[in-house]
């Protein structure tokens, strides 16, 4: 991937209030048999890859390639929650990155956190609706 | 009640600035907020998840002896085999049909759990 390439291109969902950033991504199983398209909230507050909505996480059958141990999860405000931790790979224009899958059973949206996206140069354009991933130079 | 669980709520109660009251009542509205077909479904692959722990943790000092590295692929809480790629693991679990599965990659090396922050965009009551 070129520096400056644009990796991922997304919008501000105005489905919240104010709009929020919202990536449109794909998610393998590692054996790439099956896949689930995912619109996932640009979270900078989530330290982790991948969040998916507890639904999406057992329609795509992550729970099959569990790590024996859960992870847990440090809500603001001091509260911790089990997560379940599979693994599977999130494509981003045709970009596949193999990372950490996570759910718990609060979860109702998918979270895109830190972990993937200090990979790129991330472009919140707010005013212009727009959010762009673009490979970072290094 | 669990009174270490209670002081903990009554203490991020007072530094939310709610009473333990509101505490109460916002736990029970996500508790709700869960359908009770994902209650069900959580249940049943956290039993098979358990069996599936509890054999990978009988076998692992003697997995990762002879197969540091590689990939140990457990369903139906029985080992089904060791791989090199973690591909080859997981294609091992959709052959059998299990409704869960776990796969190690095989380390001496200990991890404690993983902590991962979440903010707030996880909870919607």
């Amino acid at each position: 991937m070129e520096p400056g390439g644009i990796v991922a291109r997304g919008y501000y969902s105005s489905a919240e209030s104010p709009p929020a950033p919202v990536i449109p991504l794909v998610v393998y199983t590692p054996t790439s048999r099956r896949r689930v398209e995912v619109e996932a909230k640009v979270d900078t507050g989530f330290s982790g890859t991948l969040l998916l909505a507890f639904e999406k996480y057992f329609e795509l059958g992550l729970q099959l390639y569990e790590r024996a141990e859960k992870a847990s999860g440090l809500v603001a405000g001091g509260y911790r929650v089990e997560l379940r931790v599979s693994r599977g790979v999130v494509e981003l224009e045709g970009l596949r990155i193999p990372c950490n899958i996570y759910t718990t059973i609060f979860a109702r949206r998918s979270l895109v956190g830190r972990e993937l996206l200090n990979k790129f140069k991330t472009v919140l354009d707010a005013p212009q609706g727009a959010v762009i991933l673009e490979a970072g130079h290094r | 009640m669990d009174e270490e669980l209670y002081r903990r709520v009554k203490a991020v109660a007072a530094l939310r600035g709610i009473r333990v009251k509101d505490a109460f009542e916002e736990a029970l509205r996500l508790w709700l907020s869960v359908k009770p077909e994902f209650h069900a479904l959580a249940e049943e692959v956290e039993r098979e998840a358990e069996l599936n722990r509890r054999a990978f943790e009988k076998l692992r000092e003697e997995l990762v002896r002879s197969h540091e590295g590689f990939y140990a692929a457990f369903a139906g809480g029985k080992l089904l085999g060791v791989f090199p790629t973690l591909e080859e693991a997981a294609a091992a679990i959709e052959r059998v049909g299990a409704s869960q599965g776990v796969i190690e990659q095989l380390s001496a090396a200990r991890r404690g759990r993983a902590e991962v922050e979440l903010g707030w965009s996880l909870v919607e009551l």
